[in-house]
Order: C-alpha cells, then sequence, then structure tokens
C-alpha cells in the first residue's frame, strides 16, 4: 500500500508542477531574471552646477565644445549698474573648453580663458557611482587640473611660477528625482603667490540642484576656503545661484555669482567681489555635444 | 506491483516530453520615432519572454535601461526624462495569440497578439499583428506595431515637439526555444 501512496505523491508532484510551468509565465519571467544593479542617472544635468563641478562626464568618444561666460558686477557699488548695463558691457571671464569622453567615466579636457590667459588641461573620473538600490549610496568622483598663464609679466621669470593645480573630491547623491547634492572638498596650489598669502588653499565647496517643475530646476553652490590669511583687496566666498531650465537636448542656466572667475584654479582663491556690494555677475553657457560614436546598426531609413 | 512503476515511468517522461514553454534566446525589440527634424531609433537585445505553445499565452519583459541610442544624450534623455526608468525600469506585455493556431506544428502562421502592454508604468489593452514561424525546436516571432506616446503618459515638451514624434513604431525580433530550467 505504501508505495501506492508514494506513486500517487509523485504523480501529485508531478501534475502540480506542469500546472506551475503553465500557471503566469509573467511571474516565471520575474522568477528567472535577477536585476542587476542600476548606476543613478543624471545626479546634476550639466558638468558645472554654478561655480563648482559635479560628478558628471562626457560619454564614451562624446566631445563637449563650450563657452562660458561671465559677465561684470551687476551692482552699482561695485562697477556696474546702468552705465554698464549691469555688468553686460563688461566681460570679467570667458572660457573656451572643450571635454572629450575617453570612457563613460574617464574625461579629459582643454580649455583656454580670458583671466590670466590661462590655458588648462584637465581630468576627471568617476570612482564610484551610485547605485539605485543603495549598494553604492553615493557617487565619487576625482577632478584634477593643471593651469599654464602665457601673459606677458616681469615678474614671471620662470616657467613654473605661472603653473597653478586643483585636485577635488566630488561626493554626489541624487536622493530623489527632485533633489540632488553633493560636498567638494578640495586642494588648490599655485607655485607663485605674494608673500602674505600661501601657495596652498585648502577649501568645501557644497551644491545642490532642486528641480521645482518637470523641466526647471534652480542650482546653488558655495565654496567655504579655510583658513585664509586676510588679504589686500579683501576675498570672499563665491557663491552662486542659478535657474536651470531643460528643453530636451540643451540644458540652459541662467546664473549670478560673485566669482571672479571661471576656473577653481581662479575662484577659489581670488574671488575679490562681495554679493553684499553688488558683485554678482550674470553668467551663462552655450554648449554643443559632438558624437563620435557609431551605433552597433545600420540605421533604417 | 509493477505496474505503477511503469505508469510512474511513463508519466515522468510525458512531463519532460510535454513541456511546452519556449524562452527567447535571441533577437530584439527596436523602436523607431520619425520626426521633421531628426529619427530617432534605437535597439534592446536583453529581451526576456516566454511563449506557451499549447496555451498561446506570451509574456515580454523589456529592461527599458538596455536600449541603446546612437547618441547617449538621447539615451540619459529616454530614460531620465520620458521613461523615468528609475521609477519604471520594466516594460512588459502579457497576452495570448488570438487564432488557435497549432503552434507544434512547422509552418508559418499570421496571427494576432492581444493583451496588456505596460510601458512608463501605464498598462494599456493592445492588438498587434505578427507572424510566428515554427521550426525545428525553435519558434520566431515577427511583429511590426505601433504606439502613442500619450497612451502611456508621456510627454514631450513644446520645444522637441518636433524632434520626438508622437507615434512609436516597435519591431519585434525574436527566437524562442524550449525552455529549461
Amino acid at each position: 500500500m505504501k508505495k501506492i501512496y508514494a506513486f500517487f505523491a509523485v504523480v501529485l508532484v508531478c501534475v502540480s508542477w506542469q500546472a506551475s510551468a503553465q500557471d503566469d509565465l509573467m511571474s516565471q519571467l520575474q522568477n528567472d531574471s535577477t536585476a542587476p544593479s542600476e548606476i543613478v542617472l543624471a545626479t546634476f544635468k550639466g558638468f558645472k552646477i554654478v561655480n563648482i563641478q559635479t560628478p558628471e562626464t562626457v560619454k564614451k568618444k562624446n566631445l563637449d565644445f563650450r563657452i562660458t561666460h561671465l559677465f561684470g558686477n551687476m551692482g552699482e557699488e561695485s562697477g556696474g549698474g546702468i552705465h554698464t548695463l549691469y555688468g553686460f558691457d563688461q566681460s570679467n571671464d570667458i572660457r573656451i573648453a572643450f571635454m572629450y569622453g575617453i570612457t563613460d567615466r574617464f574625461n579629459v579636457g582643454f580649455s583656454r580663458c580670458k583671466r590670466d590667459e590661462n590655458l588648462e588641461g584637465e581630468i576627471k573620473y568617476r570612482l564610484l557611482e551610485q547605485t539605485l538600490d543603495n549598494k553604492r549610496p553615493l557617487s565619487v568622483t576625482v577632478f584634477s587640473n593643471m593651469t599654464y598663464s602665457p601673459k606677458e609679466d616681469a615678474d614671471l621669470t620662470k616657467a613654473a611660477y605661472r603653473m597653478t593645480y586643483c585636485t577635488q573630491l566630488i561626493l554626489a547623491r541624487k536622493f530623489s528625482d527632485h533633489f540632488s547634492f553633493e560636498l567638494v572638498p578640495s586642494y588648490v596650489h599655485r607655485n607663485l603667490v605674494a608673500p602674505e598669502d600661501e601657495n596652498g588653499i585648502v577649501s568645501v565647496g557644497a551644491g545642490g540642484r532642486f528641480k521645482i517643475t518637470h523641466s526647471t530646476s534652480i542650482i546653488a553652490d558655495y565654496v567655504y576656503n579655510i583658513g585664509r590669511p586676510e588679504l589686500v583687496p579683501k576675498r570672499y566666498d563665491p557663491l552662486g545661484v542659478g535657474i536651470e531650465i531643460e528643453t530636451g537636448g540643451h540644458v540652459f542656466s541662467l546664473m549670478f555669482t560673485n566669482a571672479s572667475g571661471i576656473l577653481e584654479n581662479d575662484y577659489i582663491p581670488n574671488t575679490v567681489d562681495n554679493w553684499g556690494d553688488g558683485g554678482y555677475k550674470f553668467s551663462f553657457h552655450i554648449s554643443r555635444m559632438f558624437s563620435f560614436d557609431k551605433p552597433g546598426w545600420t540605421k533604417k531609413q | 506491483m509493477r505496474l505503477p512503476f511503469i505508469l510512474l515511468f511513463l508519466l515522468l517522461s510525458l512531463c519532460a516530453g510535454a513541456q511546452p514553454i519556449y524562452t527567447a534566446k535571441s533577437g530584439e525589440i527596436g523602436f523607431y520615432s520619425r520626426a521633421p527634424i531628426e529619427d530617432i531609433e534605437a535597439h534592446n537585445s536583453s529581451v526576456q519572454a516566454l511563449l506557451n505553445t499549447s496555451t498561446r499565452e506570451m509574456a515580454f519583459r523589456v529592461p527599458v535601461r538596455k536600449f541603446k541610442f546612437e547618441k547617449a544624450l538621447m539615451e540619459e534623455h529616454f530614460n531620465e526624462k520620458y521613461m523615468e526608468s528609475d521609477k519604471f525600469p520594466m516594460a512588459t506585455f502579457k497576452g495570448s495569440i488570438k487564432e488557435s493556431v497549432d503552434l507544434t506544428k512547422k509552418g508559418d502562421y499570421k496571427v494576432t497578439a492581444t493583451g496588456k502592454l505596460m510601458i512608463h508604468g501605464v498598462d494599456h489593452d493592445i492588438t498587434v499583428p505578427g507572424t510566428v514561424i515554427v521550426k525545428e525546436g525553435e519558434i520566431n516571432i515577427e511583429s511590426d506595431f505601433s504606439v502613442l506616446l500619450k497612451d502611456y503618459d508621456i510627454t514631450v515638451p513644446q520645444v522637441v515637439f518636433q524632434n520626438i514624434s508622437e507615434k512609436i513604431s516597435i519591431q519585434v525580433r525574436l527566437q524562442f526555444i524550449p525552455y529549461t530550467k
């Protein structure tokens, strides 16, 4: 009798197995697939918030061409006002830059700035990327650059005097669709400084993006200089605020900042304008992304 | 007492032999948007799908992130802005073939599939034409149809209206083989 029971038991298992196999294809599919940890996309929309770097990189085989414009001070106390059309008649700094994606995570770039005629070489590398499942709750990116100023100046007797360096760690997290935040500890080194100044500067930047409508965000950042000596003229910490408008392909940023330059090596040590005295400037950039990546298929016409 | 064992053996072999489930082994789903300013296309070869040849039911799961675009920026916008793939990582189709064709016999069958297509978290009933090609140990499914963005609550800003079509053509080309656990 036991054998009969065993037989029916096996029959039952067999039948139920076959029934379950036919039961729900969708749940079977779900059981079969293991979801990989997906990377969080677009923590920020641009490569910079206002002044400070973001973890965003140019994608592989893409070239970003960008012209950033930093106008003059808007407030009358700082040389702005109606007679300069609130700073629009002046251009404090202009940066023409190329950034190329060697891989999705590793970028190299070159730029030229109006201020000090700085020529800049830069690299950016995403060490870690934030994942959706929070196994990695934040992204870690390294930014480093070097500048060379070819300007005519009798004091610059050695090539080394013309160079500055900046290295930053960008710690960023996208908290939600609406809010991203980052902290940027950084070190700027200038080979030649005034006697009362120091060559190395440690600073911490903080910045965020807050989405207010489907395509509009408020952006802001601030850099706090740690232990800067008192200098003449007085140096201020750069604070930038702006509005970011997405239009599908393009992101327009309308920004206001008291930063005196566009490069980290410049605005971190050299910002002499102050929001309180009308020392804020309008800034924007135009950019174009060129893709050299070939799709893995032939396009159907 | 031998009889139960013989029956058991027969039943087990029946269980194994009667496995009517096929799984997508290779192939892709592509989509095409034709708009005045630009044509956009994307391809996804990470489609998971099952087909039951006896009930003619089918299930598809398409990981949205796996659509590959010509331009990396398009891909990011597609995921981040339009499909919101962080929130809705999968597009799915659950349905069946309407006609009572015998998918165990070799041949080409013009069929219509009907069921629920879920994109961007929105379910929509669709009925689409397709071809099922049954070969030895392999089934091919081909289907071309189109979907409207508004059916799936996907909004395109006015500024890029000229770049993205309201109607997206979808092309399915998948090869199925018998499913083994």
